[in-house]
């Protein structure tokens, strides 16, 4: 009975896993207060849904999908490599407008707003992944591979360079780290596993169009960030558990329909809020972002 | 702690009530953008839809079982109308669905038509969803039909250059390619093509543009909000060209915003609000006494929607999904608010469209 919805949660929550993981190797390891990272995803959304669309095989596309969101890191590390803090986090949300107003104009390619309905369900190596049941193991094993990669590169040397870059840049230059280098890596590779995730995203929900992309969708990602804490993978994967399930147990409680929509958001907004009295570093925040 | 405990009783067994012998609810879930930008929509729909079941639960409901709308938020996002689906579908054992927006309707019609759950979408526009399933169903207007309608009109009229103004949605792109097709074909010319997006309220650049082509008309395909602030600008700019919309124009939203601006405009429609026929009558008299105001076509698409279901579900006992299926598609001339209507087989209806206009803060059928 409850299978389905169930699993339908623990898709959601796998790929909200990803993005904000890859988004705290970004903001909380190495300090980059990026706003863009839902262009990323939108990226790899877009090339992976008109890749299979075109008949490519799944494993090439979601791949190819990670690799172009990548390239697109490496763009974006360019032009922001001077700004930190607050002006960062504006030029990388103009990166998000303008990957939306890309997705919303080019509609030779993007078909515009009207959108890419009838994506279709991954197929890998023969098995299909069209039963919700495959389409979770194949999000769990991706997230944790994820997982396991983004602890590792957090754990390396690079990885350490990451934080001594963030907690003191000028430090880090003067023992011979080559920021601009450390920055667009940490980027690059937040972008590649964001493509992924929106590669999965379209695969799943088989419908995408410019405004499954918007800020609106960042707010999520970034507030499971902030809540599981800067710097902790393992709050990261609480936080997306936690705030992915949050709205649902709302839906159980008898509003009147006239005011159901917005007494649910105040609710949850409330949750947040309190977690965020409670705990102001998230669930093992490690860092405060500046 | 008290929210998990509650999830957790919801896992445990609330999916599973059978209730009582004597008349169990029949539940329709109900997935619509109650927040956000589009919440207006929702609302309206949800006007609409409260009426119809209020009716057919004052009186017998449908076999004595009452209607129970159960209803969700999509916000107009893709993932929390599926999210809303499964949760009704799995948790709540809901079988019959109403859902608005093209987007969500496309993300959640694959999962509806494999579980042979009915999903009645209220004026979504996209062509897409036609194909979308044979579970789908869609009462609103055909957006080909209307947009041939329109430049049909608009040529019959004597206006042959046309300036046309577009909103950057799926809903008021859909008839623009058809429009044009249609408007080029009888040999009329189409001066000026500006699109603009959604959420911007300065047209100043595209009217001034439009002013400098000095088209015999002007075609607005934008929604309400958008609409209101154009027409309202385009009159303070001295532009008093002839204004022509598609049947967003209805909505009062747009003389909300534009007011008088909006004095003598032409656009095409599906619903007359004060039409002569009587089913619209006692629709516009109960709609009055329910929220004391009149409906639009949104509140009354989503009226004949509930009706429609409800009778089709009455043929049907113990409700198996094929037969109330079948029921719908055997739907002809169906006498509803928004006048006639029958299924084809994709689950589309072909709604006769007329011109309307506007004066006074009055909206009429359109006399030539």
């Amino acid at each position: 009975m409850f299978s389905a919805y169930i699993i339908h949660l623990l898709i959601l929550i796998g790929i909200y896993m990803i993005l904000s993981l890859s988004l705290q190797l970004a903001m909380g390891y190495s300090g980059l207060l990026n706003l863009g990272h839902v262009a990323f995803y939108a990226i790899g959304a877009y090339v992976s849904a008109l890749l299979a669309l075109a008949g490519v095989p799944f494993w090439i596309c979601i791949i190819l999908a990670g690799l172009v969101a990548m390239l697109f890191g490496f763009l974006l590390a360019i032009p922001t490599n001077k700004l930190k803090g607050d002006y960062l986090a504006l030029a990388t949300l103009g990166f998000t407008f303008v990957v939306y107003a890309v997705t919303l104009n080019w509609t030779d390619l993007t078909r515009g707003p009207l959108g890419l309905p009838g994506i279709p369900k991954p197929v890998l190596f023969g098995i299909s992944f069209s039963d919700n049941l495959h389409f979770l193991f194949l999000t769990i094993t991706i997230a944790i591979i994820s997982y396991l990669i983004i602890k590792q590169i957090a754990r390396s040397p690079f990885g350490k360079a990451l934080q001594a870059a963030r907690d003191d840049e000028l430090a880090a230059e003067i023992l011979g780290k080559n920021t601009f280098k450390l920055k667009s890596y940490s980027l690059a590779i937040s972008a590649f596993f964001a493509g992924i995730a929106g590669s999965l995203y379209a695969h799943y929900i088989t419908f995408i169009d410019p405004s499954s992309f918007t800020i609106m969708q960042l707010i999520p990602v970034l507030a499971i960030v902030i809540i599981g804490g800067l710097a902790s993978l393992e709050g990261t994967l609480l936080a997306a558990i936690i705030l992915t399930l949050i709205p649902e147990p709302l839906r159980f409680i008898g509003f009147p329909s006239s005011i159901i929509g917005p007494a649910r958001q105040i609710i949850y907004a409330l949750i947040l809020l309190l977690i965020l009295i409670f705990r102001p570093r998230g669930f093992f925040g490690k860092v405060k972002l500046e | 702690m008290a929210m998990l405990a509650i999830f957790g009783m919801a896992l445990s067994g609330c999916g599973n009530q059978t209730g009582t012998v004597v008349a169990e609810p029949i539940k329709i879930g109900t997935i619509l953008p109650l927040t956000g930008n589009n919440s207006y929509l929702g609302q309206y729909i949800r006007e609409g839809i409260d009426l119809a079941a209020a009716k057919i639960n004052f009186g017998n409901g449908i076999n004595g079982r009452k209607a129970e709308m159960v209803y969700e938020d999509s916000a107009g996002d893709t993932a929390k109308g599926v999210s809303a689906y499964q949760n009704l579908a799995q948790t709540q054992n809901v079988k019959l669905f109403f859902s608005s927006l093209s987007g969500v309707t496309l993300a959640v019609a694959p999962l509806s038509e494999a579980d042979k759950n009915i999903l009645f979408n209220i004026g979504s526009a996209s062509p897409k969803i036609s194909s979308a399933g044979d579970y789908v169903f869609r009462h609103s207007v055909n957006t080909d039909e209307e947009a041939d309608f329109l430049a049909q009109s608009i040529y019959n009229l004597g206006y042959k250059k046309i300036a046309v103004i577009v909103e950057n949605s799926e809903g008021t792109q859909g008839p623009i390619p058809e429009f044009i097709k249609k408007f080029n074909s009888l040999g009329g010319e189409i001066v000026l093509n500006e699109t603009h997006n959604y959420g911007e309220t300065d047209f100043r650049t595209i009217l001034g543009k439009v002013k400098q082509k000095n088209p015999a008309a002007i075609v607005d395909s934008s929604f309400a909000v958008s609409e209101g602030n154009l027409l309202k600008q385009a009159r303070e700019m001295k532009i008093f060209t002839q204004w022509f919309g598609f049947y967003y124009s209805g909505d009062p939203k747009v003389l909300d915003v534009a007011r008088e601006a909006m004095d003598g405009i032409i656009f095409s429609q599906f619903f007359d609000p004060s039409s002569n026929s009587s089913t619209t009558k006692n629709y516009q008299q109960d709609f009055k006494r329910m929220y004391n105001k009149e409906s639009e076509y949104n509140s009354a698409l989503a009226y004949d929607g509930l009706m429609m279901l409800s009778k089709a579900i009455g043929k049907c006992t113990d409700l198996p999904n094929d037969c109330i299926k079948n029921e719908l598609y055997k739907i002809k001339n169906y006498d509803g608010a928004t006048g006639m209507i029958s299924f084809d087989s994709n689950g589309d209806t072909s709604k006769e469209i007329f011109l309307m206009t506007e004066r006074g803060n009055v909206f009429s059928k359109y006399n030539k």
